[in-house]
């Protein structure tokens, strides 16, 4: 079974999923192509409003990497990206870790905890304006707000879910407490961690382009948005893509790094015994 | 007798963290005259004002309409697609790319290009809370669906149980619990996509109220539609956790009982995307 | 509570005394162990029978230093049992889960030398050795989900022998494993015990097992649980899956230890 529920990981022994033949390749790349070739041919034949073709819009990327137009929005998202998830892990992680092994301090906690989690980070978009501008601190508070909750409560889960008869095994075998940190509750815990990571950082980049649609700030989000006023359509939709294959890797880099963590992990033992 | 005072003895213990908070708030604003920290009673005074029930129709229940429409419609066509997909591997495979590719579109990048198509009512914030919390949904059904131990649907056919049978008693089930996992996880979606939307092109909502209170420089009002925002955040939450109380009543049940079963849920349940 | 032991010339490797437990409070107060006694000398290989639900695992966990006793007296060589000693190895039913699944059979089994202050050549040599001595040598680089059942617990075992304790406590060490490769296991420990001269303490629900490794055999009566009777097996030392089991004695040992355990569990169980 799929045990953290993700699609990449879906090479998961169920009959069905290997019994896919290699000609599948040829049935995905059939359908993308099909599917721009409607597309292309829809657009030419009658008019759907503001669409572009794909040609048109394949067109407009390419200028915009060969005037070199794209770098620094680009630059800008990925800073505000990083600096969320990595103050959201430097809060998270410490402190799930706490909540995690002290269950009286997570109970002291977790109504609160509930209540902040479920707050839209959006909602503090006024307030972030009015304290810090429109520049980095205020996406980077919005980020945080919404990233450190994924973070926080994989390591919670993480740190809880230690089995037992494992941790009998250690106390039985006198394990010092440096020992079992780094053999078991880390190794334990480390899945849980990248999938929270992994989560965090689809929301970032979530987060980075909603603030910079909104505040607005320097972005790839605040060139869809320039884009769209002053009726550049085929652009606008080049930066939606670019937006998109941003989301694509950084979902893909995360899925790998999950995978490693994971390495143990029933879900991703090949070949062996079960 | 016993059992009554444990219950309020971790009542107390729950809540104390909280309430000191909102006292030392209190205190602490009351006191304070920054213009940004307006003291908490004025805040509360404003919210009783507003929103009960002022402004609450005008204001907050098109937000809620909207985020109801694009939701539920996510959650229908995410779970009908999303079986069908789990149960037919050529429609999954070819598919995929595409679905991968529209997934890891961030959907507020999609806002501009919702204005530009449906204008700024109530379709265009509909339509981008469909999109954004269509993907959870659809992909953790499709996966709750693959998951199903195949001997589940080896018995069911040994039985000879048609097909729709098979899929309301038995797919539907048994990839509950998955499918929950991607609602939840799209509810949080939905809620940043309605402010999003109502941030950017809306006359109307209650992001569109705070953000004009800022603008006004009426920080009370501000902070009072930040809290109304906190607590409906929070109640919708709420009410999904009890729909899945009761939905999922077995399930919940079987994980108290067995141990390796629930290791592997909390998992999956933090699996979200 | 110092002087049980005058009846014993020589202190026992391991005693336990007038060993009770309970769980819950009030009127959902179980007990488990009403008055467990008895002892392990050195070399012994003791086993633990009893009807199920008789406690078998609360009383390992108790005498491992895992579980506080309500009361009663738990020595090693003399030394009160109140934490896991030093000198003692578990090795437990569930072996894919008392396995780290993030190390290798190697790293599994030197990792609680680690905490004995050994060095890492030192550690090394040992495991390797007790790896041997399981016929486990060659599959140290493998992870324990990469090998089978039978083999992830002699893992087990070799990580209990390389541990070097005074006793090695087993609880029911083959009740997840098929009826083959049970036999094999079997036979490793009592060529374990041979070779190495470890004392064995092992529970288990099977009575053929318990007579056919034990020097003597432990039966417990049905919670609330006491010793109902030690039989000791005259059996001698080398023992045959065939030849031993299909002696007249050992049907005899067979058939006092099933009555004992029926009368144990009829006296306690009248509901």
């Amino acid at each position: 079974m799929t045990v953290t529920g993700t699609r990449e990981r879906v090479a998961v022994p169920t009959p069905r999923a290997r019994s896919m033949p290699t000609g599948a390749w040829g049935a995905k790349a059939g359908f993308v192509v099909a599917v721009l070739a409607v597309w292309e041919i829809g657009i030419r034949l009658g008019d759907f409003g503001a669409i572009p073709a794909p040609t048109v819009l394949g067109k407009a990327l390419v200028d915009l990497i060969a005037e070199g137009r794209i770098a620094a929005p680009v630059l800008d998202t990925l800073t505000s990206w990083a600096l969320g998830l990595l103050v959201s892990a430097a809060i998270g992680v410490p402190v799930g870790l706490v909540l995690g092994v002290s269950t009286s301090i997570y109970r002291l906690c977790r109504f609160l905890l509930d209540f902040l989690r479920t707050i839209p980070s959006l909602a503090l978009v006024p307030l972030a304006v009015l304290l810090y501008g429109s520049g980095l601190a205020s996406k980077t508070l919005l980020i945080t707000f919404a990233c450190v909750w994924p973070i926080m409560l994989q390591t919670v889960y993480g740190v809880r879910d230690i089995d037992p008869v494992a941790e009998e095994t250690c106390r039985s075998y006198r394990i010092r407490p440096v020992q079992r940190a780094l053999f078991l509750i880390l190794p334990s815990a480390a899945g849980y961690l990248a999938t929270g990571l992994r989560i965090a950082a689809g929301v970032s980049l979530l987060l980075s382009l909603s603030a910079e649609i909104i505040i607005p700030a320097p972005g790839i989000g605040q060139e869809i948005t320039m884009a769209q006023l002053g009726g550049a359509v085929p652009t606008m939709y080049a930066w939606i893509v670019a937006a998109g294959v941003l989301g694509i890797v950084i979902n893909f880099l995360f899925a790998r790094v999950e995978r490693r963590a994971l390495r143990w992990h029933p879900s991703q033992r090949q070949g062996g015994g079960r | 007798m016993t059992r009554i005072m444990r219950i309020l003895r971790t009542l107390a213990w729950e809540f104390s963290v909280p309430l000191v908070l909102i006292v030392l708030w209190w205190m602490l604003s009351g006191a304070s005259g920054s213009l940004y920290y307006p003291p908490l009673s004025r805040i509360l005074t404003r919210f009783h004002e507003l929103w009960l029930f002022e402004r609450f129709t005008t204001d907050a229940l098109p937000s809620v309409t909207n985020l109801a429409v694009g939701y539920l419609s996510a959650a229908t066509i995410g779970i009908g697609l999303g079986v069908a997909m789990g149960l037919t591997p050529w429609l999954r495979e070819t598919v995929n790319p595409a679905v991968q590719f529209l997934r890891a579109l961030p959907a507020v990048a999609l806002l501009p290009l919702a204005i530009q198509l449906l204008g700024i009512g109530w379709s265009m914030k509909a339509g981008v809370i469909f999109f954004g919390s269509l993907w959870p949904i659809l992909l953790n059904t499709i996966d709750g669906v693959r998951s199903i131990d195949p001997l589940v649907n080896e018995v069911a056919r040994s039985y000879r149980i048609t097909r729709r049978q098979q899929v309301l008693r038995i797919v539907l089930p048994a990839a509950g619990p998955q499918i929950f996992v991607g609602l939840r996880a799209s509810l949080s979606v939905a809620v940043i996509l309605l402010l999003a939307s109502e941030l950017v092109g809306s006359t109307s909502g209650i992001g569109f109220f705070v953000l004009q209170a800022q603008r006004q420089f009426n920080i009370t009002d501000m902070w009072a539609g930040m809290v109304l925002l906190g607590v409906l955040g929070y109640l919708l939450n709420l009410g999904l956790q009890a729909i899945e109380r009761r939905v999922l009543s077995w399930h919940l049940a079987s994980r108290r009982k067995n141990r390796p079963e629930a290791r592997s849920q909390t998992k999956k349940e933090s699996a979200v995307d | 509570m110092t002087s049980p032991t005058s009846a014993t010339a020589a202190t026992p490797l391991l005693s336990v005394t007038r060993l009770a437990k309970s769980y819950g409070t009030g009127p959902d107060r179980r007990q488990i162990l009403a008055d467990v006694e008895f002892t392990v000398g050195t070399g012994d290989f003791l086993t633990i029978v009893g009807p199920s639900g008789a406690g078998k695992t609360t009383l390992l966990r108790c005498l491992s230093g895992l579980l506080k006793p309500d009361t009663g007296d738990i020595r090693l060589s003399g030394t009160p049992v109140d934490a896991p000693p030093a000198g003692m190895a578990l090795v437990f039913q569930d072996y894919s889960r008392s396995l780290l699944p993030w190390m290798s059979v190697l790293g599994n089994v030197t990792f609680p030398l680690r905490s004995k202050g050994l060095r890492a050549a030192e550690r090394e040599s040992r495991a390797r050795e007790a790896l041997a001595a399981v016929g486990l040598a060659s599959s140290a680089r493998l992870y324990p989900w990469q090998i089978s059942g039978g083999m992830q617990q002699r893992v087990a075992i070799a990580r209990a022998l390389a541990y070097e304790p005074q006793i090695l406590v087993m609880d029911e060490p083959f009740a997840s494993v098929d009826a083959q490769t049970r036999a094999d296991l079997e036979d490793l420990v009592l060529d374990l015990r041979d070779r190495l001269g470890i004392t064995f303490l092992l529970v288990t629900h099977d009575i053929d097992e318990a007579v056919y490794l034990a020097d003597r055999v432990v039966v417990l009566s049905g919670a609330p649980t006491t010793v109902t009777a030690v039989v000791p097996v005259d059996l001698g030392r080398r023992r045959d899956q065939v030849d031993t089991k299909a002696r007249p004695e050992f049907v005899e040992l067979r058939s006092q230890v099933y009555r004992l355990i029926r009368a144990a569990s009829h006296d306690k169980d009248p509901k």
